[in-house]
């Protein structure tokens, strides 16, 4: 084939340019740290780094879930451990006025003890995560029990419906406890206050047999609630701890994807740079001579 | 009858004449070497016609023929025209490739995926406010963050309809541009049309008008870059010019250029219109993902009123969707305030609705289309440099070459002029010396 300058020229310009191109390219992998900078450059891996990206602020998503959920369950579980503190406290007095030696101004004074302690049992019963009250089902916004009217008025008035949190994709977990559960209890210690105070050998005997047994009862049934309510934060903090693993997996899969293999990268560059480098020495030792450099005229 | 003593003067003096004509010819291209759409020309040498001696001129008394020199022929292009061919159809899908590449170049960048900015952050932010509203039923602060994110989302579907909208109808602007009466294809058809004329006239003759051909063949590879050329011989070396596959043809038989409408363009006309037509078209390429964007926000609104039970979005196209909502509840139907099922139902159509899987393939496919055509430029592109370089290889011109050349007609020159001046010494001596003896 017959060889010009200029079709050399056009040449060596052509092939310095795209090794430049090259060059430049790869450069800004390893500077920009991205393999990706735009869908064209790996539509496949594109499309998966879309997904992934979802998928890490959906996982992000559900640990907040999950932290929110474990605010509302350690709100109910001190609620109870308190309540559980105050059926153990009116099972004391309980035992205490059954005996003979306690007088009837005593049984007067237990009656108004556990009057107090029914009142602030409901008030622990009352406790909000946020500004949600936890014992009232979905009717967050209305108090589970009134410590307000005469006579005291111990049933639950929320919705009793569950109150769900979503801890991972079609993970949903119930965080309340339905105020219904407790009404129990605090009828039994309801019974005690009423018998005590009314202070008749019937009534007496009464506390003493069937109100303590029937507090036993409830009292196991709380137990019950708290294991319940431990179970469920333990359902959450596995949640949690998985959503974290899956986390870390779906960001290695997304950094493999998205960001610059620095091995190769680096690797590249320099056979670039060589290549480019050789290519500009051999374009300067083809272009300059000519015959016109030894002509003489 | 015998031969003139000054006829060998005759025959230097044509071969000084030829040698230089053949200089001139050396100089003429390498002032052009650098000379885009030039081909290197050659004096083409012939013997001159023999002189005719009669009969009894040789020993045997036959007759002889006597050489008269060297006389130039022509003036000859040196010049392949199926390279030409071949080089204008690269060309033409060069243009095309470029153009279609550029174009989607743009909407790729109207995505800017994968990063932090993309419709794909908009959207998991829109779900992520769903679910914080679902931990936060009765938030303000909540609900407002879900009407701010969907607006959020919403606009960035307009404006990515919007931006694929301005791109087809700048496409179909730049079409009206490249064939406007002063526009550059008409400026190139009138110039193809007037060198016809030129052409026709020195052909007429007999003259060899490189230099317009040259010019002529310039323009046409010029052309071809914006849309497909054919040629045709109308004889006398005048051409017909065929552009974009559209009759009548841009050069007609008669010489009368005839702009193609913008309307007539389609992405079979090849070269950047192609590319542009294709862009513009509603059946195009841009037409098609705007299609696929607006089964997304479609999607999008269906899914997410569906989950809601009532209108959350409103308009069912990328460019006209928008939040319909005024408010929003996280609370089912026979919930009371702090239920969350709605919010939830809406925050499941993250992995159950097909939104964000359906934007990922939209994704995935501008980018393919981008790589295609990117890729198919950049084969044209290199098709058509080694095309140029083949075609360099014939018409092009070596300066080794016309150095050698150089030196060949100069020492022709001179053995020329030497051979003049030995015959004028032979009649130096013939015409003022001979029969002086004796003076």
């Amino acid at each position: 084939m017959r060889v010009t300058q200029s079709s050399m020229n056009a040449r060596a310009l052509a092939d310095l340019q795209r090794t430049a191109s090259q060059m430049a390219a790869t450069s800004q992998q390893v500077s920009g740290g991205k393999r990706i900078s735009q869908p064209s450059d790996d539509a496949l891996g594109t499309h998966d780094a879309v997904r992934y990206r979802d998928e890490l602020a959906g996982l992000a998503q559900y640990r907040s879930n999950a932290a929110s959920a474990t605010s509302f369950v350690s709100a109910t579980d001190s609620a109870l451990q308190q309540v559980s503190d105050i059926t153990q406290r009116v099972r004391e007095l309980t035992l205490q006025g059954a005996n003979a030696t306690t007088d009837a101004a005593g049984r007067q004074a237990i009656a108004a003890e556990m009057d107090q302690l029914i009142t602030s049992a409901k008030e622990s019963l009352n406790a909000k995560a946020g500004d949600a009250y936890v014992f009232s089902g979905t009717a967050s916004t209305t108090k589970p029990f009134d410590t307000t009217t005469t006579p005291p008025d111990d049933t639950s008035h929320g919705d009793g419906k569950p109150v769900v949190r979503s801890i991972g994709p079609g993970v949903s977990v119930r965080v309340d406890t339905p105020g219904t559960a407790l009404e129990g209890l605090l009828s039994a210690m309801r019974a005690l206050q009423t018998h005590f105070a009314s202070g008749t050998a019937a009534d007496q005997a009464t506390a003493a047999t069937t109100d303590l047994s029937n507090l036993d009862a409830a009292s196991e049934a709380l137990s019950g609630l708290n294991s319940a309510v431990g179970a469920t934060q333990n359902r959450v903090d596995a949640a949690d701890s998985r959503l974290a693993d899956a986390q870390l997996t779906v960001k290695n899969l997304l950094s493999g994807v998205e960001d610059t293999d620095y091995a190769t990268a680096l690797t590249d560059l320099a056979a670039q740079q060589a290549g480019y480098q050789a290519a500009l020495k051999a374009t300067a030792a083809v272009i300059q001579p000519s015959l016109l450099d030894y002509l003489t005229p | 009858m015998p031969i003139s003593s000054f006829s060998g003067l005759n025959v230097s003096l044509r071969a000084l004449l030829a040698e230089q004509r053949g200089l001139d010819t050396t100089a003429q291209n390498i002032a052009n070497a650098n000379t885009v759409g030039y081909t290197r020309q050659e004096a083409v040498f012939s013997a001159s016609t023999p002189y005719q001696v009669q009969a009894g001129a040789l020993q045997n008394g036959a007759g002889a023929q006597l050489g008269q020199g060297v006389d130039v022929l022509t003036y000859q292009r040196v010049r392949d025209q199926f390279s030409d061919l071949q080089f204008r159809a690269q060309q033409m899908t060069l243009g095309q490739q470029q153009t279609v590449a550029e174009g989607l170049d743009q909407a790729q960048d109207l995505l800017s995926e994968p990063g932090d900015s993309g419709l794909q952050s908009m959207l998991s932010k829109f779900f992520d406010s769903w679910q914080t509203l679902a931990s936060n039923p009765t938030s303000t602060a909540a609900q407002n963050a879900v009407l701010g994110q969907a607006k959020i989302v919403t606009d960035q579907l307009n404006a990515v309809a919007k931006g694929l909208t301005d791109l087809q109808a700048n496409a179909a602007g730049q079409i009206t541009n490249l064939l406007d009466p002063n526009g550059p294809v008409k400026a190139k058809a009138d110039e193809i049309a007037q060198l016809n004329v030129a052409i026709g006239q020195a052909t007429a003759l007999g003259q060899q008008p490189n230099d317009l051909l040259d010019r002529r063949d310039q323009l046409l590879d010029d052309l071809s870059k914006v849309g497909s050329v054919s040629v045709t011989d109308q004889g006398n070396g005048r051409i017909s010019v065929g552009f974009g596959g559209v009759t009548p043809p841009l050069v007609d038989a008669t010489n009368t250029v005839n702009l193609p409408a913008a309307a007539s363009i389609t992405s079979a006309s090849g070269g950047t219109l192609g590319g542009l037509a294709d862009l513009a078209s509603p059946t195009g390429t841009v037409a098609s993902l705007l299609t696929d964007l607006d089964g997304i926000a479609s999607g999008l609104a269906t899914s997410v009123n569906t989950a809601y039970g009532s209108a959350f979005f409103s308009g069912a196209t990328a460019a006209a969707i928008t939040v319909g909502a005024t408010s929003v509840t996280a609370a089912g139907a026979t919930e009371g305030p702090g239920g969350n099922a709605r919010a939830l139902a809406v925050a499941g159509q993250r992995e159950q609705g097909p939104t964000l899987a359906t934007y990922a393939d939209f994704v995935a496919r501008v980018g393919a289309e981008q790589a295609g055509a990117a890729q198919k430029a950049t084969t044209a592109q290199t098709l058509a440099a080694a095309t140029e370089e083949r075609r360099q290889s014939v018409n092009g011109v070596s300066m080794d070459e016309e150095m050698t050349n150089l030196v060949r007609f100069q020492r022709g020159y001179q053995a020329a002029s030497r051979a003049f001046s030995t015959m004028d010494e032979m009649l130096d001596v013939l015409i003022n010396r001979t029969g002086r003896v004796g003076l």
